[in-house]
């Protein structure tokens, strides 16, 4: 049953913008990790979004029904270099390979999750206004 | 005979504009929950449909009202926001979900008015 109009979008959406805050607490994290499981620096994730349905123009009449879905993926900036020989991660050289991490862009990132969150959240609270509204017909 | 009470042109599209406000919520939902999805336009309940609604409501064809229903159709006047393409404008989208909203009310109350008239007119009193 679908009661509520949008709440599925707004439900999937909520769901990716989840996943977004956890990938940049995950890169604010590890924005000094030099190793990791599989050796070198800890790489930076991204997310990417995509409409369900492929794009938009197939989604006529479907907008119920067209939720972004998203992917991890890797961001493939190389690490940064930093001289520092007494590390136990250095090189030969005396440099330690650090994640391209820059906080203050993760920072402004975890914001506009969290706009798009709320954004989500006021679509529930209008659908459910709405289907409030819808029950309250023929009362007196 | 029910017809009769229920079946005047007013009425049918009171119903229908009801229809068009909750397939309109879906449309702006789905808007904001893509308002970063690379490349997605914006979607809202195609003008076609609008300008059958009204013209229906102006020949008073209640055939045509009875079966009419809302389509969704990419909304191609929206510019993009974003280099990727992107038309959804989070603070336009809002409003026009408060407008919306406005809306679905409106013809909640017209469609409640009406029920409450009939039911003076059944009863004899005024409720």
């Amino acid at each position: 049953m679908n009661l509520i109009p949008g709440a599925h979008s707004a439900s999937q959406g909520l769901r990716a913008e989840q996943v977004r805050l956890e990938v940049i607490s995950q890169n604010i994290a590890n924005a000094r990790t030099t190793k990791t499981a599989d050796g070198g620096p800890y790489q930076r994730q991204a997310v990417r979004f995509k409409a369900a349905l492929g794009d938009a123009m197939s989604a006529q009449a479907a907008a119920g029904k067209n939720p972004p879905t998203l992917e991890i993926v890797r961001d493939p900036k190389a690490a940064v270099r930093v001289y520092q020989p007494g590390h136990p991660d250095a090189d030969k050289e005396g440099f330690v390979a650090y994640p391209a991490i820059n906080v203050h862009e993760e920072m402004a990132d975890l914001i506009s999750a969290n706009r798009s969150y709320e954004a989500n959240i006021a679509v529930m609270r209008n659908g459910r206004a709405l289907a409030q509204q819808a029950l309250s017909i023929g009362k007196r | 005979m029910t017809e009769a009470l229920f079946g005047s042109v007013n009425y049918l599209a009171e119903k229908r504009s009801l229809d068009v406000c909750v397939e309109r919520q879906r449309a702006l939902a789905s808007n904001i929950a893509n308002l970063e999805t690379p490349g997605f336009r914006r979607l809202d309940v195609s003008s076609q449909f609008r300008t059958q609604l009204s013209e229906a409501v102006r020949r008073q064809d209640d055939s045509t009202l009875n079966t009419l229903r809302p389509t969704v159709a990419v909304d191609t006047s929206a510019p993009a926001r974003t280099p990727d393409g992107n038309s959804v404008n989070l603070t336009d989208e809002l409003i026009a979900m408060q407008d919306n909203g406005l809306e679905h009310s409106l013809h909640v109350q017209m469609i409640s008015a009406r029920m409450s008239r009939l039911r003076s007119a059944i009863s004899g009193r005024i409720s």
